[in-house]
């Protein structure tokens, strides 16, 4: 421990003990024995006696100081006075022995000379009583009052023993150094050597080095505990945010705390001294032990609720301290309030949490399911589709797509092949739709280039491209492109458009050749009535007559006619056939061109169904002619149905007849492969006697004005003549079902395209 | 002395069978149409009756069913210039129906009136 860690009273208590003990030794080795008066050897010894006695006269002093540090804690200026008092003294006293003992003898004080005997002895004696005994005394009294007095139990012991310490220490020096000599009479035996005795508070001199070790021994302990616990203690209390006051038993406040004052907006020393109930409400119990809550007390307009703890705290027999020890709650509500808030939130937040995933998780699943949709639609799609980004890089295809270009995700086309329909619909934004030519590798060619492929018999193929920007902010646009392959349909085109135009001439010529057969009919007609009066005449006229002659010739001209109109007749009839040879064709086509034709004028109680059509198969003949069949055919199933309503069905689909097929009303159809057509109504039907008939020309179960009667009997011709061949079903009022067989073709397609 | 029908509707031609079969003394009677024709041969009977195939107003076919109805089939002549297909159509039909005999225009005079006189012998 560093020297100046040891307080000041005893590092002086400590050199008052060396110079004492320094001068007791100096006066033994030089200045022991008896002196007589006024030799240099008694005034170096008095002069040496005043310099210990100039300090020892400060031990009570000192001693009382170590209290004042560290106990009673009320510094007061008594021991200067005291000390330069004792100090004046001791220097008048021991000059006046050096010099003149004598005078010291004969000092009479109200008739009483204390010093006329043992004039040093005595002087040393009373100043011990005068100026060191009070501050023993006082000191030992301050130990007991703090003893008694102090909150600590343990600094009370300290305290206590202390105090006994002191007075057995001081007593015994007292008992030793004055009353024993006075009582015992050494002291008066010899007069001359009682002058020159330095044997004076022996004991007190090493009393005065225990007190010292006794004060620092004090000191520290009761200290280090201050320090450590009460110091402590004070120090929280003052730091403490709750409020603590102490009030005696009249309820006068004698201390608080900082917090006390912070929290009543009041300071703590203008609280001092005033009343404990101008503090809290008065109706309080304030000297009972009790706690209270939500006590509420104005402070600055704003109403606080506090929570108080009245208790007691007996510091004596009598002196008894009560404390208040409070805390402002309304922030702890408040707080409370906020955290029940905040904790409300917090799971109203984890709710909206687990809601927030939920959604997310459904919108999740919903477009992972829009996605798959999507890609399964795209990939659906019966053509090529797909989608380049702004830049022209491929983002998506499909699987026609891939496997036609493969996979291109994340690439992009040579900028130079990118052609200029593609470039307008990416910068600006117009849907560009271009039809293609296309080689087997894909490259687009011109239509005299795919000409002359056709001609080697090279495949190529004709698209439909479509460029679809995507508008969103400003160009360049995504662009979604769709390559339809139109080949297929480009040929059903043009083979549907051939049969119409076969059809057409075969029904031009026919035209023509019914407007002959009726020019014919009349000028056969005309020319059977010149014949007949001719041949008449010539009956009429007798033999050789001259006439007879010139209706010859009249004769032979109206034959020469009639030769002439059968030639004309061939003719146009021969053309009509030469014009429509027999072709190969589909005959779905035809069939679906008369549900077409027969759709427009049909009545709304009639519904045709024409779903089950092979499309595959291939028929050879006269387009017109298989035409004008199912026509006929149609419009007498039509017919049938007028009145009733009805579903009218045509049927397509491949026949093999193992063996000749034999039914009623019509001839036997031989063994082989057909394709066979059914037309099936829900009509009236058909009586045995009707169906006999049905392909006689002229027949007709229809009302006068209505038809001819020759559709059915014109169908078996032309049946006959595609080497065709029919089956008929009836029941009456359910219906007619008419089954034809038409040999299949069974060219390869090479040899048809030869062939044409 | 026996009485024809001739039905057709070229006057002409009626008047020239009624000229041809007139010389060889029948009476010979003619109508435009079949519906002309039926109110004669209801009333009265008729030995033969030629008819056109083609006509307005109730044609040949027509003819020929009714006269099969009164069973006068074997009477009948049925007589066709020819239309929009060959002459033989209409008179295979015809023949279908059971008439006596068909013969195409122009008429071979010679041929019907020995026709005439076979079925007139025969119902005699």
């Amino acid at each position: 421990m560093a020297v100046h860690h040891i307080p000041r009273p005893v590092r002086r208590l400590i050199l008052i003990n060396i110079i004492w003990n320094l001068g007791s030794v100096i006066g033994i080795l030089f200045f022991n024995g008896t002196h007589e008066v006024g030799t240099p050897t008694y005034i170096g010894r008095q002069i040496l006696f005043g310099i210990q006695m100039f300090f020892w006269i400060r031990t009570g002093n000192e001693c009382y100081s170590i209290g004042e540090e560290v106990a009673f804690s009320r510094h007061n200026k008594i021991r200067i006075l005291l000390n330069g008092i004792g100090s004046f003294v001791v220097v008048t006293f021991t000059i006046l022995l050096a010099i003149a003992p004598e005078a010291v003898t004969r000092i009479n004080f109200l008739g009483f000379t204390p010093f006329s005997e043992r004039p040093i002895f005595n002087s040393a004696i009373l100043i011990y009583l005068l100026f060191l005994l009070p501050g023993y005394l006082a000191t030992i009294f301050q130990l007991c009052k703090n003893g008694m007095h102090s909150i600590n139990k343990a600094a009370a012991q300290t305290s206590s023993y202390m105090a006994a310490s002191f007075a057995i220490f001081i007593a015994v020096a007292f008992a030793f150094d004055i009353i024993i000599p006075l009582l015992s009479g050494v002291l008066s035996s010899d007069s001359e050597t009682q002058i020159g005795t330095s044997q004076i508070l022996i004991w007190n001199q090493f009393m005065a080095m225990f007190l010292t070790l006794l004060c620092g021994q004090y000191y520290t302990s009761v200290s280090y505990k201050n320090k450590s616990s009460y110091w402590l203690l004070n120090k929280l209390i003052s730091r403490m945010e709750e409020g603590i006051i102490y009030f005696d038993d009249n309820g006068q406040i004698v201390h608080a705390n900082q917090g006390a004052a912070k929290l009543l907006g009041i300071s703590s020393t203008s609280m001092k001294g005033k009343s404990i109930k101008s503090v809290f409400p008065p109706s309080l119990e304030f000297f009972r032990e009790t706690v209270y809550n939500d006590i509420r007390i104005t402070i600055g307009g704003e109403i606080h609720s506090f929570k108080i703890h009245f208790f007691r705290n007996s510091q004596t027999l009598t002196t008894v301290l009560n404390i208040a020890f409070f805390v402002d709650q309304s922030k702890t509500l408040l707080l409370q309030q906020n955290l029940k808030t905040l904790n409300d939130q917090y799971v109203e937040y984890t709710h909206d949490l687990v809601r927030y995933q939920d959604r997310l998780n459904k919108e999740a699943s919903i477009k992972a399911e829009k996605e798959n949709v999507l890609n399964t639609l795209i990939n659906a799609l019966p053509f090529r589709v797909w989608y380049k980004n702004e830049q022209g890089v491929y983002q998506k295809q499909n699987q026609q797509d891939i496997e036609k270009n493969g996979a291109r995700e994340g690439a992009s086309d040579d900028p130079q092949l990118i052609s200029s329909f593609e470039r307008d619909a990416r910068d600006l934004g117009e849907v560009r739709v271009h039809p293609s030519i296309e080689d087997k590798d894909g490259k687009e060619i011109t239509q005299d280039e795919a000409n002359t492929l056709a001609k080697n018999g090279d495949v190529y193929g004709f698209f439909d491209n479509m460029y679809i920007p995507i508008i969103q902010g400003k160009p360049p646009y995504k662009t979604l492109c769709i390559k339809v392959d139109m080949t297929e349909q480009r040929r059903l085109e043009q083979e549907r458009n051939m049969l119409r135009e076969q059809k057409f001439i075969h029904s031009r010529l026919e035209e023509l050749g019914t407007m002959c057969g009726a020019f014919a009919h009349d000028y056969n007609n005309i020319l059977g009535s010149q014949i007949g009066f001719c041949q008449l005449a010539q009956e009429m006229l007798p033999e050789g007559h001259q006439a007879s002659m010139f209706i010859a010739e009249a004769l032979k001209a109206a034959q020469r006619g009639k030769t002439s109109l059968e030639e004309l007749l061939n003719a146009i009839r021969g053309n009509a056939n030469a014009a429509t040879p027999a072709m190969v064709f589909s005959p779905y086509m035809i069939i679906e061109d008369v549900v077409k034709k027969v759709a427009l004028t049909l009545p709304p109680t009639i519904v045709i169904n024409s779903q089950d059509l092979d499309h595959s198969l291939k028929i050879k003949g006269i387009v017109a002619s298989l035409d004008r069949i199912i026509s006929n055919l149609a419009n007498n199933a039509i017919f049938a149905m007028k009145k009733t309503g009805g579903t009218l069905t045509f049927k397509l689909h491949e026949q093999v007849l193992e063996k000749e097929l034999i039914t009623p009303y019509a001839p036997p159809v031989p063994a082989g492969h057909y394709a066979q057509m059914d037309i099936s109504d829900t009509g009236s039907g058909m009586d045995s006697g009707t169906l006999e008939r049905i392909f006689a020309p002229f027949f007709t179960t229809k009302a006068p004005g209505e038809g001819l009667g020759l559709g059915l009997s014109s169908a078996l011709r032309l049946l006959k003549e595609g080497n065709a061949y029919f089956t008929v079903h009836t029941t009456l009022g359910k219906g007619t079902t008419f089954n034809l067989y038409w040999p299949l073709n069974t060219e390869t397609e090479t040899e048809t395209k030869k062939e044409d | 002395m026996s009485t024809i029908l001739v039905i057709d509707d070229d006057e002409q031609f009626n008047l020239m069978l009624k000229s041809a079969l007139e010389i060889k003394g029948y009476t010979v009677e003619t109508a435009a149409n079949g519906k002309d024709a039926k109110a004669l041969y209801q009333n009265k009977s008729y030995d033969v009756i030629i008819t056109d195939i083609i006509m307005p107003d109730v044609d040949g076919y027509e003819v020929i069913l009714d006269l099969r109805r009164l069973n006068m089939s074997d009477r009948t002549i049925a007589v066709s210039g020819g239309g929009r297909t060959a002459a033989d159509d209409y008179l295979i039909t015809a023949q279908h129906f059971n008439v006596a005999a068909t013969f195409n225009k122009p008429v071979d005079l010679q041929a019907l009136r020995a026709k005439v006189e076979e079925i007139i012998k025969a119902h005699a």
